[in-house]
């Protein structure tokens, strides 16, 4: 037990000093999260739209339901101004993004059949411009277009129908930027690259456990050990928990970091978390070692090892999302896409059952590449090859 | 300068106090009066035997040379004794203790220097030695009294906070020794430490290896060069392809050649009656003559009179010595002859 601990610190110690090694397995995710995350995420702050209604008509009540709708979701916010003016001041101020002003004579244009028109003025933003227009534009043409049905149909009550426009499903350009869109699913897409290249580096991670022991097996330290009255299982399973302890130091790193700097948001329930990343670690440490135990040298392990989680990680939708849907299931063969979408299960708190079921996945596989690993790790730690 | 001092007597009495009570568990009578034995060792890698019915023992306070060509099977041999190879087939006893069946006991006893320099780049040279002192099961203060001793012995004491990628090396090699022998084992184990660096480094690990065993280790010494072995061991047994073909100390082993040894004498002129008188001797076998006669060499037969007389021949004739070199045969010669080969495939 006490050659173990001697070995795990003595690898810890060593590992602090590979200062490239640190900055590969820390930073560089970090980097790929931020320059991934933010690409896809320019447009998360709501425009915000002054909104004017001189409108005393029928459509008064319609009208102020659907803007509190449409305030309700993400892309909108709604700021109620006093007058006409008022408007058209905040936009040119820049107090607002986009401004509203809705006629006095709107409802009645509307009942006697006549094009219904509210006046907009664009900001300085375009992709605010855009999310507001569109949610103008969705207003005013379902308005318009039953205005054409009453007029063809016959007299109906306006008020009943104007009830129907809604806000929801109004805004085209807003799917990468928020949590709900069908590419990231429930996650942001800065959730979605956070998890992905978490799980992508402790893969790396476990590499080094390989990578140490061809490293001493080389140099002879390994030897030295064996001639040594400490059980040589212990010092070896040392080897191998002293790039565990670096695979703890990369998810807490990346997890704290970008919750902190990338205001990216983990769910909270930071146990589940570290099983996710505990089992991830352990598959990864389990693959480089069956890796290794064929490959027989560094250079050989190093390539297929990067191979195989790069792949992965590609197949599992983590370099290009959408990937998944186009491989034909191959991505359930990852050991990423398990982890990934147990950790965005836990990130958004749904399906917290669902969750289970992934995590129980990628303990199997982390078991069977373990179970492999001490089959074969004679291969790799064995003085004479 | 150190207030310790390298002492490993203490440890040797100790050590036997204890090991006499576990006795009846040891190997057999021989074995209590040699710390190493080898006995019918072989290895075999596929069809090919690297080591061939290895047999030989060591004595407590010997320092053993292992020579042989590259490729014999010294390090196989090493290995086999200190735990890292298995043996196809015999057995190899330490202080009592077999490595087939008690391994942990032998490993207890034994500090390998390997051939290939294993230290920790990444460590300083004191944590290299911590970290294998550590598995050696050094606790607290005597850990680090042990490292202390351990690095001043090598002489890197000053350096112990520096990482080895600073080193010589020879100073690399001097932490390699480090390495192995701050739990002061019975038996130190250096398998060609001398390999590749320069003479003064390679002077003062010779050094290093004679205090170490007047402080009470026993050493055993694997080199291919010759001039090393002659130098420090007190026995020498020699490997070929696997075979022990001679052993004993070197004044046997130049007796199991049968060749003499040679003097060369210097002289300020010749005489005919002298040359004679000489060569008439019985224990003379070959008498050449160079540098215009000014120069003798005899190759004699092994007696202690025989230089008396020949001395006693020159002066008589009134003739007067200038110099006199008495060369010893080598074992260089001796692996020649009994090999047809030379140790370096130079
Ligand atoms: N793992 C191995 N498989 C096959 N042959 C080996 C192996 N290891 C060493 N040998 C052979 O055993 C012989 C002795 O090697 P070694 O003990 O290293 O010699 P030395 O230390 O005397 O130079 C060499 O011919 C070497 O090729
Ligand atoms: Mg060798």
């Amino acid at each position: 037990m006490r050659a173990w601990w001697t070995t795990v610190y003595y690898e810890c110690v060593k590992y602090s000093r590979m200062r490239s090694l640190l900055v590969i397995l820390i930073g560089l995710p970090l980097l790929l999260i931020l320059l991934l995350g933010s690409a896809f995420n320019t447009d998360i702050k709501p425009a915000k739209v002054a909104v004017f209604n001189a409108d005393h008509g029928n459509m008064r009540d319609g009208i102020t339901l659907f803007w509190e709708e449409a305030a309700a979701g993400p892309y909108i916010k709604v700021l109620q101004a006093k007058s006409a003016s008022e408007v058209q001041d905040w936009v040119r101020e820049g107090t607002v993004d986009y401004g509203v002003s809705i006629p006095s004579d709107f409802s009645l244009q509307v009942e006697t059949g006549k094009a219904a028109e509210w006046l907009t003025y664009a900001g300085r933003y375009e992709e605010k411009n855009i999310a507001a227009d569109a949610v103008v534009n969705r207003y005013l043409s379902t308005v318009n277009l039953q205005i054409a049905a009453v007029q063809i149909l016959g007299v109906m009550n306006a008020g009943d129908i104007l009830k129907e426009p809604s806000a929801e499903d109004s805004i085209v350009v807003h799917n990468l930027g928020m949590g709900d869109s069908e590419i990231f699913g429930e996650t942001s897409a800065i959730q979605y690259y956070s998890a992905a290249y978490l799980i992508m580096f402790l893969l790396y991670g476990g590499m080094a456990a390989a990578i140490a022991l061809i490293n001493q097996r080389e140099s002879g330290t390994l030897q030295r050990m064996y001639t040594n009255p400490s059980s040589f299982r212990m010092t070896t399973l040392g080897v191998i928990c002293g790039s565990g302890m670096l695979a703890a130091l990369q998810a807490i790193v990346i997890v704290v970091f970008t919750s902190f700097v990338y205001d990216v948001n983990w769910g909270g329930q930071y146990e589940i978390i570290a099983l996710i990343c505990f089992l991830t670690a352990a598959a990864g440490i389990g693959l480089g070692i069956t890796i290794a135990s064929f490959a027989q040298n560094k250079k050989t392990t190093q390539t297929f090892f990067s191979i195989i989680v790069f792949s992965m990680t590609f197949l599992s939708g983590g370099m290009m999302t959408g990937i998944e849907k186009m491989v034909g299931g191959a991505n359930k063969l990852t050991i990423n896409h398990w982890a990934s979408t147990s950790l965005r299960a836990v990130m958004t708190g749904t399906g917290q059952t669902e969750a289970w079921q992934e995590i129980g996945v990628l303990a199997l596989f982390a078991l069977c590449l373990l179970i492999i690993a001490i089959i074969r790790l004679p291969k790799v730690v064995k003085p004479h090859a | 300068m150190s207030p310790r001092g390298y002492d490993f007597i203490d440890l040797f009495q100790a050590s036997e106090k204890h090991t006499m009570g576990l006795s009846e568990t040891k190997q057999g009578v021989e074995a209590e009066m040699s710390l190493v034995a080898f006995r019918e060792v072989v290895k075999k890698y596929d069809t090919t035997i690297t080591v061939n019915h290895l047999n030989f023992s060591i004595g407590e306070g010997e320092i053993f040379g292992l020579l042989g060509p590259n490729g014999a099977g010294k390090s196989t041999s090493i290995h086999m004794l200190s735990g890292l190879l298995a043996p196809s087939g015999g057995d190899i006893l330490v202080d009592g203790y077999s490595i087939r069946k008690q391994p942990i006991e032998v490993k207890k006893r034994i500090g390998l220097v390997p051939q290939e320099l294993a230290i920790y780049e990444m460590l300083t040279a004191r944590e290299n030695v911590t970290f294998f002192a550590k598995l050696y099961g050094l606790r607290g203060s005597l850990l680090r009294d042990r490292v202390d001793e351990a690095l001043q012995f090598v002489g890197l004491l000053e350096k112990a906070k520096d990482k080895p990628s600073t080193f010589s090396g020879g100073m690399k090699r001097r932490l390699n020794i480090a390495c192995a022998i701050m739990h002061r084992p019975k038996l130190i184990i250096m398998d060609e430490p001398t390999v590749g660096i320069d003479p003064q480094s390679r002077n003062h690990i010779l050094e290093s290896v004679r205090s170490l065993n007047k402080l009470g280790s026993t050493v055993i010494y694997t080199s291919h060069y010759m001039e090393e072995v002659e130098a420090i061991c007190t026995r020498i047994g020699i490997l070929d392809q696997g075979k022990l073909i001679a052993c004993g100390t070197k004044d046997e082993l130049k007796r199991q050649v049968g060749q003499g040894e040679k003097l060369i004498f210097e002289i300020d002129r010749n005489s005919v009656d002298m040359l004679r008188e000489i060569s008439e001797h019985p224990g003379m076998q070959q008498l050449d003559e160079s540098d215009l006669g000014l120069k003798l060499t005899a190759t004699v037969k092994e007696s202690p009179s025989i230089l008396q007389d020949l001395l006693f021949i020159i002066q008589k004739h009134g003739i007067n010595l200038r110099k006199l070199t008495r060369v010893e045969p080598n074992l260089e010669s001796l692996f020649l002859q009994m090999t047809g080969r030379t140790l370096r495939d130079e």
